[in-house]
């Protein structure tokens, strides 16, 4: 168990979401930035979709009720472990009792704790995730609140090893200023103004943002645009542009359809990028094509699987012994 | 409009958009229904083919089912489609949805529509509706057509909380709001089937392509 003693201003349980029931309209919620709650359940020796703590502003504590590693990773904060200074990305030993302190944010906006055994709250429709506008998954379907008292997982022999020069050299979402997307179904109908605005044009990240999507300041002009199409599928990193010029980038607990255009999509191994980017900081959209976002991807999954492999060697299987 | 052929367009690198026409006609969203579920015999289960108007959304992680692969297996699912099942003898039942009508804006619509409750009532229960697609919120259901003579923009400034079990209209469409949502339609009405559930299977009361009425309680 876990103990939250002084209520985070917003905090849930997530994991890797809940995919299959976009069909009843039911976004996949999960990690805004999937790839630091993977890293910080692989440092920890989880499995990397593991139900974690998404804490989206800085502030409250916990206590430990078992002893237990854990690993903080996404947005870079001050945070204590009875007092002493907790760096990110690494694995540190929380002793039975002992009390996790989250500061302010430094940078990023997501921070991720992931604790040895994950979170170990009743799954719904097959994920760990907290859907807030449903009241479900997670814990008690809400963020956290004092005194709530959140299980564990078993933790697993032997503890993680971790050396912290594995993640050197890893890409951190919160200290990234561009994201990059692919040509979505509307771009061929902005006008040539708006196409280079879009790619060309440092976008401020408005305070109006949350688990649904992130809104960006500085408008794109949108003669010409249809803002009575049908609604049609979309998905976490789908960047609409709305009535008034504004252009919103859809994340986990984003809706399944939107009748906005869609000049294009961030690619998945940059949405972690949207989800860091604090209200105020300057983002930038940057066009690749389908393929180098398949190879993002793969880099980002490669890098996590070799981390896993270091963290929690596999056993080399017995050479099978029947043979003829 | 129904295209000559159906476009595959990219929405990312993990989903395509199957687009079938242009418009919100019950015409084009029954062959995007039907795109869906020929789709869906083409497709490992767990890709997600989601329809909706004139699209069809298919969802997929590109590590375990390849981009290329799952393009040319929707090229191929549209450019042969199979032949589909036998219709059944049965038209598929009619779910029906009992209402009371003394929704906050039952009277505001019916002056700007120049209708009396009981004409309101009597256009709204009197169509059988499609479920054209389900979205915005889980179990949302767009229903459609309205009758002409109900069709009114939404409203100019959107509510910030809408009740569960809501009955309202909007343009073309009528739905009942699943759950506590911001919302900008007229509402005329509540019931009080659950149309979102997540402890049932499907969570949601309606899907795409079913037939509802609406019954004045």
């Amino acid at each position: 168990m876990i103990e939250i003693l002084k209520a985070p201003p917003f905090a849930t349980v997530q994991d890797a979401g809940r995919l299959g029931w976009r069909t009843d309209g039911l976004p996949p919620s999960g990690a805004i930035d999937l790839w630091s709650l993977r890293l910080a359940n692989v440092i920890v020796g989880n499995n990397a979709d593991a139900p974690a703590l998404e804490w989206l502003l800085g502030g409250g504590s916990l206590r430990f009720d078992r002893a237990s590693a854990f690993c903080l990773a996404g947005a870079r904060v001050e945070a204590w472990l009875d007092g002493m200074p907790v760096e990110d990305r690494q694995v540190c030993f929380a002793p039975q009792g002992s009390v996790l302190n989250v500061g302010g944010f430094i940078s990023g906006r997501t921070l991720y704790i992931a604790i040895e055994g994950g979170i170990a709250v009743p799954r719904v429709l097959g994920s760990a995730s907290t859907y807030l506008p449903g009241h479900f998954g997670g814990h008690l379907g809400r963020k956290l609140l004092a005194h709530d008292r959140v299980p564990l997982g078993p933790r697993r022999w032997p503890p993680p090893c971790f050396n912290p020069t594995w993640v050197e050299r890893l890409p951190q979402p919160r200290d990234a200023a561009t994201a990059r997307f692919i040509f979505g179904p509307n771009w061929e109908d902005l006008s040539a103004i708006a196409r280079t605005r879009l790619v060309g044009h440092a976008f401020r990240i408005s305070p109006d943002s949350d688990r649904a999507g992130v809104r960006l300041g500085g408008k794109i002009p949108c003669e010409g645009l249809n803002f009575a199409a049908p609604s049609e599928p979309v998905i976490p990193g789908t960047i609409e542009l709305t009535s008034d010029g504004s252009l919103i980038v859809l994340l986990a607990d984003g809706p399944t359809s939107g009748g906005y255009p869609k000049p294009g999509v961030v690619i998945q191994a940059d949405v972690p990028v949207i989800a860091q980017r604090r209200p105020g900081a300057n983002l930038r959209f940057v066009e690749v094509t389908p393929s180098e976002a398949l190879i993002a991807a793969h880099q980002a999954r490669s890098q996590l699987a070799d981390l896993a492999n270091q963290v929690r060697p596999k056993r080399s299987r017995l050479p099978d012994t029947v043979s003829f | 409009m129904i295209f000559a052929s159906p476009r595959i367009e990219p929405l990312g690198e993990s989903a395509f958009l199957v687009r079938v026409g242009n418009d919100v006609t019950l015409k084009t969203n029954a062959l995007a229904v039907e795109t869906a579920a020929a789709l869906r015999r083409v497709l490992p289960l767990r890709i997600e083919v989601v329809p909706a108007f004139a699209t069809v959304g298919v969802i997929f992680n590109p590590a375990t089912d390849g981009r290329v692969t799952v393009e040319s297996l929707i090229t191929e699912a549209i450019r042969n489609p199979q032949p589909l099942a036998p219709k059944p003898a049965r038209r598929p039942a009619i779910i029906r949805i009992p209402v009371s009508y003394d929704g906050p804006d039952i009277d505001a619509v019916g002056a700007k529509l120049r209708l009396k409750r009981k004409e309101l009532i009597k256009l709204h229960t009197g169509t059988v509706y499609t479920v054209m697609m389900l979205g915005f919120a889980p179990g949302f259901a767009y229903l459609g057509p309205l009758s002409p003579k109900l069709v009114l923009p939404r409203r100019p400034e959107p509510r910030r909380h809408v009740q569960p079990g809501s009955v309202a209209i909007a343009g073309a469409h009528t739905a009942v709001y699943p759950l506590d949502t911001p919302g900008g339609w007229h509402l005329i009405g509540r019931t009080n089937v659950v149309m979102f559930d997540p402890n049932r299977t499907p969570t949601a009361f309606l899907h795409a392509g079913d037939q509802v009425v609406f019954e004045k309680e």
